[in-house]
């Protein structure tokens, strides 16, 4: 198995979310060093949903190729690509989860809340990227400009509707009905991994 | 010996027809020429028989065994491809250095202190971005990883596709080094013949998708002969042998044939009679005029 590559990718690109959302903490110019790490890991995650599915447009664009190219056997890219986001999705949890420790035992309660919804959040996403990447990959040029807005659309949509969830059941949320955030988000990418296999099967290196 | 051979390989794009029921076997230990007119399926087959794109019907296979997503083959062949880094594509934000070792965790075989070394002759600066490389540079960084890869089967797209005249010499150089040292398999695809013509034991020369000639370098241009005089002298002379890209100017004429094993031209004629090199002979296999 030929899989270094995509788990140095996976880990550079957690690795710039988390640079990002920390950045990103820090110019929101939160007081408080708890609402500073807190803050940073909520960032984190939702960054890491969003980016993971830009990310995953790249992987098609740049990735894929590399390793077909170099060599490598489509059942070898493939689940180097998984390897890719699962490090890339266990890194920013590992890394939100260690911040909502350091914050204290209060936030630890709000972990239980926002873990499962972040893995949620970045199942799904990154199974979108998935299948914006296999339609640039198909359409070419043009669908780059088309998917563009319509990732961004996606984001939007998803990451509002959390919010919104959040805020009317927040409360209410709780043991085996949070459960069901990251098992509607594995179902989804179960789902596209199965159409992802096939189209890498049939992949055409162009570089 | 190990052998390569494609065994009726056919591609196609939507209904375009890019490679037709292709034949080709090769051996091991040799230097390949692959030419061909733009778009007449280099870089099809080339990609095919590496597994990086899949034939619609036939199959590859290396010593019996299909080369598709056999990753015991597949340790054994690299193509190194002709680098186009446009606007849209991702490779552009590489740098040499990550794109090396990019490769580098791929090819098992791969020698860092090559690829090390080769940077620094070709002088390309690790920290520089694929797209801000010229198109020479972009040929350099492809022969690096052809060179450093150490597979059994190389194939290089275009290598020299922007070398000035030092560089291409290099290039020649450290291939037939790395030939005499290693006895590998090289196939190179080139629209630079002439140059090219000295290193390759063997030439392929493939025409819309069909490999119309494959034949050792030196005997092909051994057989071939340019005759040219008044037509009704040349058709006499070349009259029942293999003839090529016939040009006629008033009374005269001239053509290229291609002369089997213990032919010559008709005896009896006034004609003139010419050695032709392998640029030409290609010109004449693949030009419009064709007549036989």
């Amino acid at each position: 198995m030929r899989l270094k590559d995509w788990i140095v990718t996976g880990l550079q690109y957690a690795g710039a979310v988390i640079l990002g959302s920390a950045i990103y903490g820090v110019l929101m110019g939160t007081s408080e060093t708890e609402d500073f790490l807190t803050m940073t890991a909520i960032y984190m995650l939702l960054f890491g949903a969003g980016m993971g599915m830009v990310f995953n447009m790249s992987v098609y664009k740049v990735g894929l190729p590399a390793a077909i190219g170099f060599g490598s056997t489509r059942k070898e890219a493939f689940i180097g690509m998984q390897c890719y986001r699962l490090i890339f999705m266990v890194v920013l949890l590992g890394a939100a989860a260690l911040l909502y420790l350091l914050s204290g035992k209060e936030a630890m309660a709000e972990l239980r809340v926002f873990a499962p919804i972040g893995i949620s959040l970045m199942l799904v996403l990154n199974a979108m990227g998935a299948v914006m990447g296999m339609i640039s990959t198909r359409f070419g040029k043009t669908a780059v400009v088309i998917l563009s807005v319509i990732a961004g659309l996606i984001i939007s949509a998803v990451i509002a509707a959390t919010i919104i969830l959040l805020t009317l059941c927040g409360d209410t949320l709780g043991g085996s009905s949070l459960a069901i955030f990251p098992a509607v988000g594995l179902v989804v990418y179960a789902l596209i991994a199965i159409p992802e296999y096939k189209t890498i099967y049939k992949y055409n290196v162009k570089l | 010996m190990s052998k390569m051979i494609c065994k009726n390989l056919t591609k196609t794009y939507g209904k375009k027809t890019v490679l037709e029921n292709l034949n080709l076997t090769l051996e091991s230990g040799k230097i390949y020429g692959l030419i061909g007119r733009n778009g007449a399926g280099k870089t099809t087959m080339l990609s095919i028989m590496s597994n990086q794109n899949p034939a619609t019907s036939g199959m590859v296979t290396l010593d019996g065994e299909n080369i598709w997503e056999n990753r015991k083959a597949l340790d054994r062949i690299c193509f190194s491809r002709e680098l186009n880094i446009s606007a849209e594509s991702g490779l552009g934000a590489y740098t040499v250095k990550k794109y090396l070792a990019a490769a580098a965790c791929y090819f098992v075989h791969w020698d860092k202190e090559m690829a090390q070394r080769l940077m620094e002759l070709f002088e390309l600066n690790p920290k520089t971005k694929l797209n801000k490389l010229s198109k020479g540079m972009l040929s350099m960084v492809t022969i690096i990883v052809a060179l450093a890869s150490k597979a059994e089967f190389t194939f290089l797209d275009e290598p020299v596709a922007g070398l000035d005249v030092v560089a291409r010499e290099q290039f020649y150089k450290l291939l037939l080094d790395e030939y005499t040292e290693t006895g590998r398999t090289f196939v190179i695809s080139t629209h630079i013949i002439e140059e090219a013509a000295d290193v390759m034991e063997e030439v392929i020369i493939i025409d819309k998708g069909r490999i119309i000639r494959h034949e050792n370098t030196q005997e092909l241009v051994d057989s071939a002969r340019y005759v040219s005089g008044l037509a009704d002298q040349v058709d006499g002379a070349v009259d029942g042998l293999e003839q090529h890209h016939a040009e006629k100017m008033g009374r005269s004429k001239g053509v290229t044939v291609l002369l089997e094993e213990g032919q010559d031209l008709n005896p009896g004629f006034d004609v003139t009679v010419q050695s032709v090199n392998l640029q030409k002979i290609f010109v004449s296999l693949c030009g419009e005029e064709v007549k036989s």
